[in-house]
């Protein structure tokens, strides 16, 4: 079989938790405008109403028996109840689930990925803007009005996966400009513990063919990039990749927006992750803009 | 990860039943009397610090008598460990160690675990790390199934084969028991290095060292944690009021640190203000800046779709930072999402910041969803004002080093005209209120934060402005305002619904005006910066 883009394009089927909340609906507004097919929302209690013309329900079991199987969920509530509404999901039979809510607990964020673990299902977050497969669909609320995602993801053959949400459009809008495209584009997420982290990604982009090469926006603290090297080193990603790491010259010992960023270790630091990297072969850019640069001279040759 | 003090982690290792030795918390030379006639003559005294490596620093000391300890304490308390005061120590029991062991339970973010590990090691009071590359096979490195927990006769067996046949009940029943604890108070880390082995065959958890989740905290007001953030130094009084802001709006973000934390320090002048827009944009403009060498006073981050009322909040603080010599706004990234909340916020702030200080420096990118709406609001917004900014977008987004060569002569010119104060901090950083003539004439309601809304119908210039408030409360808002009779109008009667309709947008506010009304103001309290500017008035010129 072909696998064309990783964990989403036109043939998935989403719903929309909390999707009469002020997020919720500002999101499923920017899906449908891009052409993803957002079958149903869910806000408890608001059975009935719908939102930009998707029906809602009162929970995801009411929604998959009235609208039929369902690939994807985006979770658009708030960190304190995510857990609950991710585990519904979960129960209900969905394989992989969006969560954008940052803050949130790290014992409900632990309770939530072994319970996805035990029942073969992902998630992509907390704290993920979401992912988009350019020219196919998107979910979250990655790139936001349709002009600005236009410009920014231009279908294409790279895989980007980044831990910024600014960052992942970033790096895509480097890509297109530079007349380069994007097979899928994840945003892993902000928390000190993700659901689905770069080096698992690697092993969905190494399976998907139409992902040639794959570029990464890395930060400072936490372990993703060493482990990703790790999965390099192994052989179970052989195709060029190209790392930018962020968050040089800040102190240590200190957190920096993200929750996941906090250099704790020596191996946590910039300079080290680029060192280990280049070690097993990855490219590694000094500037963002390199990315695009060295990708293109890579998908010449 | 919110460090708790060795007290507060042996406290709570009590009550899930850990040994731990016999002790007392002083903060005065005078209790030391009171407390070594419960403890005994030979004691331990430890300085409550966050810091690690306190050993190294002086900040574990032993004596044997009274006075020796009332010595010890004296030099102790009110000296500086890796530059923070010693404000309490710890008086504990001496014990005698057999041997020093290592045990812990922390939450791996490594994809083969996401979830809590528990770490042993037959080598404590070292640095873990070391041991862990030198002598691995002293190490046990059990991950925990989160939804079975802890298999106690699975560990068993890994400690009897690391030669701890003698201790291996009671060190399993610990594990038990700091595991039971992470959970509990939602820790990071619950790490007891050393627990020690006495000579009488005692296990004592001598140290203790737990973080809790900074998301978590709110559900622990027991532990009386103020401020959720990670950092190894008391907060200053500029973050504390910054975290309120945060504390119960789950809408985006508005993370405030300092990165210079002496006040005083940034008072003598050379910095500036730093505020990014996104964790990423935030790492990417700020090592931009560091590099070429600009003095970052702040780290300011308002991301994540953020009302408009937390972005001109996080702002104002950021500015009334004593001795700022400018402002540097470095969306170093293409945004998601809608950047015209910024927009607002940015011209409320200026319009309030110029009158107070004109001339000031402003070096403003923001890029992305909606940025040629936003770059007009900005710039009509600050248009006239005696501000000396500039305004960059995507072109620029990337280009860090050219926004800063700009910015670094902006700020020249500047310093080489002398910065002036007009008007008292004091003014800058209050909430104006309508007069009580003025207030009979306006519509008014509060916003879920505790903001207000005041509509003065005596000023509106209504329908000539085409009803600009209520167009843009509609389509930024959610439509607190409608029209009526010709006029403005509150959308309910009721506080409640009000309150739901509001999106602390600000687009009512800065609409009216810039069709040339004057109508509405909104109210934006800042809580406790009024007093904290207060407390260091000495500090503006």
């Amino acid at each position: 079989m072909t696998s064309m883009a990783i964990l989403i394009d036109e043939k998935t089927r989403v719903l929309v938790q909390g999707i009469t909340g002020r997020t919720g609906a500002f999101g499923t507004r920017a899906m449908l405008e891009y052409g993803t097919k957002v079958v149903a929302g869910v806000t408890p209690g608001r059975r009935g109403e719908s939102v930009w013309g998707v029906p809602v329900f009162n929970s995801v079991e009411e929604a998959v028996k009235e609208v039929g199987p369902i690939d994807l969920s985006v979770a658009f509530v708030p960190a304190p109840q995510v857990k609950e509404a991710v585990i519904e999901a979960l129960r209900a039979g969905i394989k992989t689930v969006v969560v954008p809510a940052e803050r949130v607990p790290l014992h409900d964020i632990l309770a939530m990925v072994s319970y996805a673990k035990s029942v073969g299902a992902r998630i992509i977050g907390p704290g993920s803007l979401g992912l988009i497969s350019p020219g196919k669909a998107s979910a979250g609320w990655i790139g936001g009005a349709r002009e600005l995602i236009e410009e920014s993801f231009r279908p294409g053959n790279v895989g980007v996966i980044s831990r910024s949400g600014g960052g992942v459009t970033t790096v895509c809008w480097i890509l297109s400009q530079s007349g380069l495209g994007i097979s899928t584009a994840v945003h892993v997420g902000t928390e000190p513990v993700i659901g689905t982290t770069g080096a698992e990604l690697l092993k969905d982009f190494q399976a998907d063919e139409e992902t040639h090469a794959v570029v990464v926006f890395g930060e400072i603290g936490g372990l993703m990039e060493l482990e990703m090297a790790e999965v390099i080193k192994s052989g179970d990603f052989r195709k060029p990749i190209v790392f930018y790491i962020a968050g040089r010259m800040l102190p240590s010992g200190m957190r920096f927006s993200h929750a996941s960023a906090i250099i704790e270790r020596r191996a946590d630091t910039a300079e080290y992750k680029e060192k280990v990297l280049e070690e097993v072969g990855a490219y590694v850019a000094k500037k963002p803009t390199e990315l695009a640069t060295i990708t293109k001279e890579i998908l010449k040759r | 990860m919110v460090r708790l003090y060795e007290y507060q982690g042996k406290q709570i290792l009590r009550v899930f039943g850990v040994p731990v030795p016999k002790g007392y918390v002083i903060s005065a030379v005078d209790e030391v009397p009171k407390a070594l006639e419960k403890i005994g003559q030979s004691v331990a005294i430890k300085a409550q610090v966050l810091a690690t490596g306190r050993m190294k620093a002086g900040g574990i000391r032993f004596a044997s008598s009274v006075d020796e300890a009332v010595l010890v304490v004296r030099e102790m308390l009110g000296r500086k460990i890796k530059g923070v005061a010693v404000e309490k120590v710890l008086v504990e029991e001496k014990l005698d160690i057999r041997k020093e062991l290592y045990l812990s339970i922390t939450v791996s973010d490594s994809y083969k675990v996401k979830g809590p590990i528990l770490l042993f090691s037959t080598e404590g009071g070292v640095d873990i790390e070391e041991v862990a590359e030198k002598h691995p096979e002293k190490i046990l490195r059990y991950p925990i199934d989160y939804a079975k927990g802890i298999d106690a006769a699975e560990i068993s067996e890994h400690l009897v084969r690391l030669g701890l046949a003698d201790t291996v009940d009671g060190l399993v029943d610990i594990a038990l028991k700091l595991y039971e604890a992470s959970k509990r108070y939602d820790a990071h880390t619950v790490e007891v290095n050393p627990l020690v082995l006495t000579r009488d065959g005692r296990l004592v958890a001598a140290d203790c060292r737990i973080t809790i989740d900074d998301s978590s905290v709110f559900r622990h007001p027991e532990l009386g944690i103020e401020v959720p953030r990670d950092v190894a130094r008391p907060l200053t009084d500029f973050e504390r009021i910054a975290w309120k802001i945060e504390e119960n709006d789950y809408r985006g973000v508005c993370y405030f640190m300092q990165l210079v934390d002496d006040v005083d320090e940034v008072a003598k002048g050379g910095y500036i203000a730093f505020h990014g827009i996104g964790g990423g944009a935030c790492m990417l403009a700020s090592e931009a800046l560091l590099r070429r060498g600009f003095k970052l006073a702040t780290y300011l981050d308002t991301s994540g779709n953020p009302t408009a009322f937390k972005v001109y909040r996080g702002m104002k603080i950021a500015l009334a930072l004593p001795g700022i010599e400018g402002y540097c706004l470095a969306g170093a990234v293409i945004a998601n999402q809608e950047q015209w909340y910024h927009g607002f916020a940015i011209v409320k702030a200026f319009k309030e910041y110029s009158r107070y200080r004109p001339g000031f420096p402003a070096s403003i990118l923001i890029a992305g969803n909606k940025e040629a709406e936003t770059h007009k609001i900005i710039r009509e917004g600050l248009s006239g004002l005696p501000l000396r900014w500039e305004l960059y977008g995507r072109e620029r987004v990337l280009d860090v080093d050219f926004i800063a060569d700009r910015f670094s002569k902006l700020l020249d010119e500047y310093r080489s005209e002398g910065p002036k104060t007009l008007g008292n901090i004091v003014d800058f950083v209050k909430a104006k209120r309508p007069s009580e003539d003025e207030l009979k004439r306006c519509l008014w309601f509060k916003t879920s934060t505790g903001g207000e809304v005041y509509v003065d119908l005596g000023k509106c210039i209504a329908p000539d402005c085409g009803f600009a408030c209520v167009k843009a409360c509609r389509w930024m808002g959610t439509g607190a305002l409608k029209i009526e009779k010709g006029r403005p109008a509150l959308a309910s009667r009721d506080p409640e619904a009000l309150r739901r309709l509001c999106t602390e947008c600000l687009a009512c506010e800065y609409f009216c005006s810039s069709k040339g009304g004057n109508a509405i103001n909104i109210v934006v309290p800042v809580y406790g910066l009024e007093d904290v500017v207060k407390k260091h008035i000495h500090l503006y010129g």
